[in-house]
């Protein structure tokens, strides 16, 4: 037909510059791909022996201990651990065979975890009431409860500020008159996912304003940073203005607020859990204030993620505000930051539980044994991970006995317990402790009823010792609780606001009324 | 009289140059997407087909060399469109006949046709794959999943070095996540021919299943090698850049991946966010403003929006966006309230569609199993076929956001001429 000189002469070019595309397609082929192929052809066995899988799942945080878990639940825990280690971007650890670790795990792990029977007696000191709250007929989550200075002249109203974690609302309640049933709740905000509200006086004008840190997102998510830092500003009547003083955090879990540089305003510590890598302690320092906003400068006290609460006190008497900060999140830490001046602390480890998956969930700082010293009431009973209940979740005392660590002491378990709370609740001169539980129904049907107990007081009978008291059994639905005389007869009474992972909504809050007086 | 003459020699030459030249680059196109057929670089494939058929419209093999793109996408319909093209326009061949059939047992009639087998791989010795992956393919896409993995064994049996035998066993392990088995035989096929895309795809996917992000990201470049705008690579790279806390280089990948799928919502909320982390909110705005119209109740986008004014110093700019975050967490709320309250049983039509529609205005990406059940139950529901339509285009899907659109189209006007018939099948 025709020959090659015939051809357009643009057609070589076309010809060739085919040829080196196709050409230069086989040479990509990296000697990567070659070696990495080899490899998944060719696998290398992971070791098996002990003390790899021991160097391997010790080095985030303590090697977990086997009986934590059922037999059932260590594939899910140790492919957990490998799926962490993985997303951590590390390569410097050797990963041990999978298998080899999950049986070092599951093998010495109880069938069934065990629940006892508590030595406990039921409750005859208090009297539960139900109020319902006009203003806020739906409580799904509170939170977190804190009591507030009434804002008006009546010496024996009531007056708190609440969040709700799942429905957003952020309210103060007080009471209409002491014999009324009912509450009037005023909502302030609504926000996404509220965990903790601390009042202060931000903009100085003597007004109580909150400050309110806000998870963001219900459900933890490494890659949804939604976290906010609110300001609810008093705008008086009862009516307050939210600004964002910080957005695009991973978790807040908890903020307090302090003076620590002694500057005469608000400084702040805000707990910004997050999750597996990301999350962190701030120190948040008021640099000044710009149409009654302060602006913070913000500085990492605490790098590690799960940080759970930092309760305020002075601890050595140097009249600084000291800083006590508890860690969740596989470190399960309490520590101590010693307020040097000049944005300056000293850290002290003041407890390490001895499992990762403790779930620590509450502390106060208070003098337990009156001895004159500040002590560490922590509770471990978080189940919004795995909705576990579990037999060691409990209330800790951590005597302070003029040394770091302090010494550990488990005063009672108590399965899901969320949050512990101490005052002097029979009036005979020293700390008694309040707690409650928070546990799913499902979780708690696989026991004997009776089992799980949703409040209690540990009455203190003798210096460190306590007689156990049920108020609440077979029912697991609070997260927060907090003691107020709340018929002003001079004995402390506790709140227990209603919270449930089931969305189930309450029309009513529980105040065991103290009948001492 | 001669210079007529010498100026019609010329022409009659040029002109059958001309047409030599055309047969030529038409059989070498071809010749070309055959090439990338085997090695599953579709796209090219379909490129280089269609550049063959520019030249020679009535190249079978350019044709069926379409039909056969087609086909291995799934798109049966067209495969058998293009043949019977072939057909009307009298240059059916063999090979027409060949291909249509393959359509056949691959859209599922694998049993029915199976008859056919030793004749079609004696057929053409050097195309045998083809009969075998169409087999394969064909009991999978029917349900026979077992007779699948015999025949796919038997077909490595016969062609132990066969990188799409080892391919098919691989898709087939992975089809049931046996992950182990599947990285192997994909190991296996990506050793055997190095260009195949497939392969490396493969090697991608268990990897991220596997968590092994280091390996991800390497095959993601070699996927990358051959498919440089292939967007699932572009994005898996740059997200396991980002566990490797190699952000600015993750940022490169996804802003590369923007130029080249600018409709790609899911990356421009990613690089918006890397930006935001590295307190660039001017770039980040820029990079969102195309989401803001479209997403105007996203509660995810709403709440970066914020982000990026704040950063700016604007909280009065932020305020709106957090209101609507706000709204829509509200909104998401109440929502797995009602999920919480009604058991898997009773989720009927309504209920999936209503959770549908509702994800897709407040957190789009959790949509898709609410309108794809609702679909399921309910095909000739306009409403839920437009908003499959919105959810692929919120994707950056915008070939299967038409077909859906379309389709809604389609119900529109049955529903109006009254039409009640057994429904419409998802669009392929």
């Amino acid at each position: 037909m025709f020959t090659k000189g015939h051809l357009p002469s643009a057609f070589p070019a076309v010809v060739l510059s085919l040829v080196a595309s196709i050409a230069g397609c086989e040479s990509r082929q990296t000697e990567f791909a070659s070696e990495r192929l080899s490899q998944v052809l060719d696998p290398v066995d992971a070791p098996h022996d002990a003390a790899a899988i021991k160097a391997f799942c010790g080095d985030c945080h303590l090697v977990p201990q086997s009986h934590r878990f059922d037999k059932g639940r260590w594939r899910e825990e140790v492919e957990q651990g490998f799926r962490l280690y993985a997303n951590s971007g590390r390569d410097d650890l050797v990963p041990p065979d999978f298998d080899a670790t999950l049986a070092f795990f599951r093998d010495t792990a109880p069938d069934e975890l065990e629940f006892h029977p508590h030595d406990s007696q039921p409750d005859t000191r208090f009297q539960r009431q139900e109020y319902e709250l006009i203003g806020q007929p739906e409580l799904i989550g509170i939170s977190n409860v804190v009591e507030t200075r009434p804002s008006d002249a009546s010496a024996s109203s009531v007056q708190f500020a609440m969040t709700d974690v799942w429905t957003g609302n952020v309210s103060t309640v007080d009471q209409l008159d002491s014999t009324s049933t009912t509450l009037r709740a005023n909502v302030i905000a609504k926000v996404a996912h509220p965990a903790h509200i601390e009042p202060a006086d931000l903009d100085g004008d003597q007004a109580t304003d909150f400050v309110v840190a806000d998870l963001g997102n219900y459900a933890p998510d490494e890659q949804t940073n939604e976290g906010t830092l609110w300001m609810l500003r008093n705008q008086g009547g009862g009516s307050f203005r939210r600004h964002p003083l910080k957005l695009g955090l991973s978790r807040v879990a908890s903020v307090r607020s302090l003076d620590h540089d002694g500057d005469g305003d608000v400084d702040l510590v805000v707990s910004d859990f997050g999750l597996h890598f990301v999350g962190s302690i701030y120190l948040l320092t008021n640099e000044s204030t710009v149409n009654g906003i302060p602006k913070f400068s913000w500085s990492v006290l605490d790098d590690r993620p799960g940080a759970i609460d930092t309760p305020i006190v002075d601890f050595n008497g140097d009249g600084r505000p000291d800083i006590v900060t508890l860690v969740s999140q596989h470190h399960e830490v309490v520590d101590l930051h010693l307020n040097l001046g000049g944005g300056k602390f000293e850290s002290h480890q003041l407890h390490q539980a001895p499992d990762p998956a403790y779930g620590s969930s509450s502390i106060e700082v208070v003098d337990l044994d009156a001895d004159g010293d500040l002590d560490v009431v922590f509770t471990n009973g978080d189940t919004l991970d795995d909705f576990l209940a579990k037999p060691y979740h409990a209330i800790h005392w951590l005597e302070n006995q003029g040394s770091y660590p302090f010494k550990h002491h488990q005063i009672a378990t108590m399965p899901g317990v969320y949050c512990a709370r101490t005052g002097d609740l029979d009036l005979d001169g020293d700390l008694d402790i309040v707690a409650v539980a928070m546990l799913g129904e499902k979780e708690m049907s696989k026991q004997p009823s009776g089992t799980f107990q949703g409040v209690i007081w540990l009455e203190q009978t003798s210096g460190g010792q306590f007689r156990r008291h049920h108020m609440l059994v077979n029912e697991c639905d609070a997260m927060a609780c907090q003691l107020l005389d709340w018929d002003a007869d001079g004995d402390l009474d506790v709140l227990v606001p209603p919270a449930n992972n089931s969305q189930r909504v309450s029309k009513t809050l529980a105040v065991y009324v103290n009948q001492t007086r | 009289m001669i210079v007529l003459a010498v100026a019609a020699i010329v022409i009659a030459v040029g002109f059958v140059a001309w047409m030599g030249t055309h047969q030529i680059l038409a059989r070498y196109w071809a010749a070309k997407g055959a090439g990338a057929v085997a090695v599953r670089q579709l796209d090219r494939a379909e490129a280089d087909f269609q550049k063959a058929v520019s030249y020679d419209p009535n190249l079978g093999a350019g044709k069926i060399g379409l039909a056969r793109v087609a086909r291995l996408r799934g798109q049966f319909n067209r495969a058998r469109e293009i043949l019977q093209q072939l057909a009307s326009a009298g240059i059916a061949s063999e090979g027409t006949n060949r291909e249509l059939l393959l359509v056949q047992i691959h859209e599922g009639r694998a049993r029915e046709l199976y008859g056919n087998f030793s004749r079609l791989i004696s057929q053409r010795p050097d195309d045998v794959d083809a009969v075998w992956q169409a087999f394969v393919d064909g009991f999978e896409f029917s349900g026979e999943a077992e007779l699948a993995r015999e025949l796919a064994s038997n077909w490595l049996k016969e062609s132990p070095d066969s990188p799409l035998a080892h391919l098919s066993m691989a898709q087939l392990a992975m089809e049931r996540d046996e992950f182990e088995p599947a990285e192997r035989h994909f190991a296996l096929a990506a050793q055997l021919q190095p260009q195949l895309i497939t392969a490396w795809q493969g090697l991608m996917r268990v990897s991220t299943i596997n968590y092994q992000h280091r390996d991800a990201l390497l095959y993601s470049e070699q996927v990358l090698a051959l498919d440089p705008q292939n967007i699932e690579a572009q994005v898996r790279k740059a997200d396991c850049l980002l566990v490797l806390h190699r952000d600015q280089e993750a940022m490169r990948e996804f802003e590369g991946a923007l130029e080249s799928h600018s409709n790609n919502f899911s990356v421009r909320y990613e690089l918006a966010s890397l930006l935001l982390k590295h307190d660039q909110a001017d770039r980040a705005l820029e990079v969102m403003k195309p989401l803001t119209a479209e997403f105007s109740d996203d509660v995810a986008i709403n709440y970066l929006m914020a982000v990026a004014h704040q950063q700016l110093g604007n909280d009065e700019a932020a305020e709106p966006y957090l209101q609507k975050h706000l709204d829509g967490r509200q909104a998401l709320n109440r929502l797995t309230e009602m999920k919480f309250r009604t058991e898997p049983g009773d989720r009927d039509f309504s209920f999936c569609k209503t959770v549908g529609l509702a994800y897709l205005r407040y957190q789009w990406d959790a949509a898709f199993p609410w309108l794809d059940q609702a679909v399921r139950i309910n095909p000739m529901d306009p409403e839920v076929q437009q908003a499959l339509g919105d959810f692929a285009h919120k994707r950056g899907d915008g070939e299967l956001a038409n077909r859906y659109h379309r389709q809604a189209d389609l119900v529109r006007q049955m529903l109006r001429r009254g039409h009640a018939g057994p429904g419409l099948p998802p669009p392929r």
